[in-house]
């Protein structure tokens, strides 16, 4: 059964129901003891006062019974019976009611007084009640002599009828029975009719749930419509559901930009390859029109490695091959290749780095990530602009800086400026940007223990702050 | 024919620029959203191709000031975006067609030709006038089933007076429309152009098809009007 409702109702019931019966079984249990007592209590009153009536002569043992005193030993009435005998048995006196018939008695026993149930002579369910008791002398007591201890000599056995107690009981019990299954039915209808209401806000928590999917990650239940314990699951639920929708938001978008990113190159070939085809003009066009599909090939290239590269960091974490590395040394060989096109833009590069720095971390995911730091700050310096490496020791860190002259970054575009495909200005044509140089950069920085930080000087140059530990912890 | 080519890639701009040309069509192009903007508006083109991905002002924001400009100029646009929502956001936005990227070329020729005659109301690309019949599709043109050989220019000039036949085409809207840069154009060249192509005309039969409406310009019809029809 995996309802909780179901289960609750099982139980409750089951509970409820269970106490009602635990508490009619005991109410009747107490009332059928009472009644015994009672039912003993006068037997036992009765046997006293019959047992006042016997008295022990010299010339035996005398019971001043009278029949019209006690009718119901009578032999027309017939409603109790008794029997006098001495301790070894034999009987001495017996009621009028019981004829030529024997109370089925129990064995003699060494207790003043017993009751017991039993079957009458004349077949009803009847008690019987026996008391030990010695007999009075006809003289009566002395009342200035001790008073002596006699052992108990005779018995008087009296029986009755149980209807007294039988007829009470079995009224009770089906008096509990009828209030028993009115019980039953009005606790099933309660239970049932509260685990409908109280759980209905968790059906509506449920169903909301159910209506989830990919294009409405909200849940469309108001929060103050539910009780106190489900509102942190709600406010929970929509806190992971608004980031679960930013996330894929952010996948779409990555797909969406990934796919014109790819595409527009891919256009640019198509429309080269068909106007060549279609109006081959001289080898000099031949000619420009292959340099041009070179040029966007490459272009295609530069998107794609990156591309590959972004995906495969997710794996770096656990993939690192840690080995000592002098990063100055990295920083140069990185900044080699960039030489050429810092020259052609007339950049002016300065370098102020310390002769080394040895420091444990992944060579190939370090490179990569200075590499594109470096060709973001050429590529995005304007003509004739300032370029500023250096590096510096900060207590358990490495401090590179790599810092541009910047026209068009301002304060508000810092926290895009990693987001993939991201550029300044809207339209992603160019020669080499794909926006996803600084993307590559924050994905890799995590696994590699590196913090990297943006900002804006006071004189609008671009600043890049790259602190690398020097040792690695785990 | 004019167009307008607003395509950021330098590349794509030039060839789609130059295919346009081969066919016929005198073509502006620009990388600029802000200045495609400014021209869409200011200029009289049959038809704008226009890239969504824009530096300066997107192709959705050109489009939005084109048709607020009143311009009824029909737009193709060119994105790489594919999407549904992308697409009927173009439509919805003014556009009347959309390429995705990449396309073939010959694709892009053939939508530009279907706008530039939607623009003008003809379905047909072939306009027939008497004995003459105008394949703009083919950029051909043959008299009594007999091909035409006409420079580009005469062509250009035959097919945009017969686009508006009946209609009087003024000196400065054939500049306009087959020129790209009017301060190019020698002042006789429409008029040399017209010359040239009344003297083919009539060789291969057709006679009294083009005519001066002095002070205003020419116009194209054909003297009976019992023998035109249209196929």
């Amino acid at each position: 059964m995996s309802s909780i409702r179901a289960r609750l109702q099982v139980r409750l019931l089951a509970t409820l129901l269970g106490l009602v019966v635990v508490c009619g079984a005991l109410l009747a249990f107490a009332a059928r003891a009472f009644l015994v007592d009672q039912f003993d209590a006068a037997q036992s009153a009765k046997a006293r006062s019959l047992g006042s009536l016997v008295f022990r002569r010299d010339d035996g043992i005398e019971f001043e019974f009278a029949d019209e005193r006690m009718p119901e030993f009578d032999d027309v009435a017939g409603a109790e019976y008794f029997v006098l005998r001495n301790i070894g048995g034999a009987t001495i006196e017996r009621s009028a009611s019981l004829g030529e018939r024997e109370i089925a008695t129990a064995e003699l026993s060494d207790t003043a007084e017993r009751a017991w149930d039993l079957d009458l002579p004349d077949g009803r369910s009847g008690r019987a009640f026996s008391l030990r008791f010695a007999p009075e002398t006809e003289e009566g007591p002395d009342d200035d002599a001790p008073v002596p201890v006699r052992p108990a000599t005779l018995e008087l056995v009296l029986a009755k009828a149980r209807a007294t107690i039988d007829g009470p009981l079995t009224a009770l019990w089906l008096g509990l029975a009828a209030t028993g299954a009115v019980l039953a039915l009005g606790i099933a209808a309660l239970v049932r009719d509260a685990l409908r209401r109280d759980l209905a806000p968790l059906a509506q928590l449920s169903t909301a749930i159910a209506r989830l999917d990919a294009n409405a990650l909200a849940l469309d239940i108001d929060s103050s419509t539910l009780p106190n314990e489900l509102r942190p699951i709600h406010a929970r639920l929509q806190e992971t559901l608004a980031r679960l929708g930013a996330a894929f938001e952010r996948e779409r978008g990555f797909t969406a930009a990934a796919a014109h990113e790819l595409r527009t190159p891919i256009a640019e070939l198509r429309a080269l390859a068909e106007f060549a085809l279609r109006w081959p003009g001289d080898a000099a066009e031949r000619r420009d029109a292959f340099a041009d599909v070179r040029d966007v090939t490459q272009r295609m290239e530069h998107v794609v490695e990156r591309l590959l590269t972004l995906a495969r960091s997710g794996a770096a974490a656990t993939e690192l091959a840690l080995e000592p590395v002098d990063v100055v040394a990295l920083v140069r060989e990185q900044w080699q290749p960039l030489e050429a096109v810092a020259l052609a833009k007339e950049l002016r590069p300065s370098f102020h780095l310390p002769v080394a720095a040895v420091l444990p971390t992944d060579r190939v995911l370090l490179a990569t990530l200075l590499r594109n730091l470096l060709d973001n700050a050429v590529e995005h310096s304007p003509r004739g602009g300032r370029l500023a490496l250096s590096a510096a020791e900060q207590g358990d860190v490495l401090e590179v800086e790599i810092v541009n002259s910047n026209e068009t970054l301002v304060q508000a575009d810092l926290e895009h400026i990693f987001a993939s495909f991201w550029r300044k200005d809207s339209a992603r044509t160019g020669a080499r940007h794909s926006g996803l140089g600084l993307a590559l950069v924050r994905a890799l920085a995590p696994p590699l223990g590196i913090e990297v930080r943006p900002t804006l000087t006071r004189d609008g140059e671009f600043a890049m702050c790259v602190r690398i530990p020097r040792t690695r912890t785990g | 024919m004019k167009v307008l080519v607003v395509e950021d890639s330098v590349l794509l701009q030039d060839r789609v620029a130059r295919a346009l040309r081969k066919v016929g069509y005198a073509v502006e192009a620009t990388g600029d959203g802000t200045r495609g903007a400014a021209l869409a508006c200011s200029g009289d083109y049959d038809v704008i191709v226009l890239d969504v991905m824009l530096p300066g002002l997107d192709g959705f924001g050109v489009l939005r000031r084109v048709r607020d400009a009143g311009r009824k100029t029909h737009v193709l646009l060119l994105t790489a975006l594919d999407s549904i929502d992308d697409r009927v956001r173009g439509l919805r936005a003014g556009a009347d067609d959309y390429l995705i990227k990449p396309f073939a070329l010959d694709e892009l020729i053939a939508r530009v030709d279907a706008l530039a005659r939607r623009g003008l109301g003809v379905k047909d690309p072939r306009i027939v006038i008497g004995a003459l019949v105008v394949d703009t599709t083919a950029k051909r043109a043959s008299c009594k089933d007999a091909p035409l050989e006409l420079t580009p220019r005469e062509y250009s000039v035959l097919e945009h007076l017969a686009f508006r036949r009946g209609a009087v085409v003024s000196r400065a809207q054939l500049e306009d429309h087959l020129y790209e840069d009017r301060k190019q154009v020698q002042s006789n060249a429409i008029d040399s152009a017209v010359c040239s192509l009344r003297a083919k005309l009539e060789r291969a039969g057709v006679i009294d098809l083009i005519h001066t409406r002095r002070g205003l310009g020419y116009v194209l019809e054909a003297r009976d009007s019992t023998t035109e029809r249209w196929t």
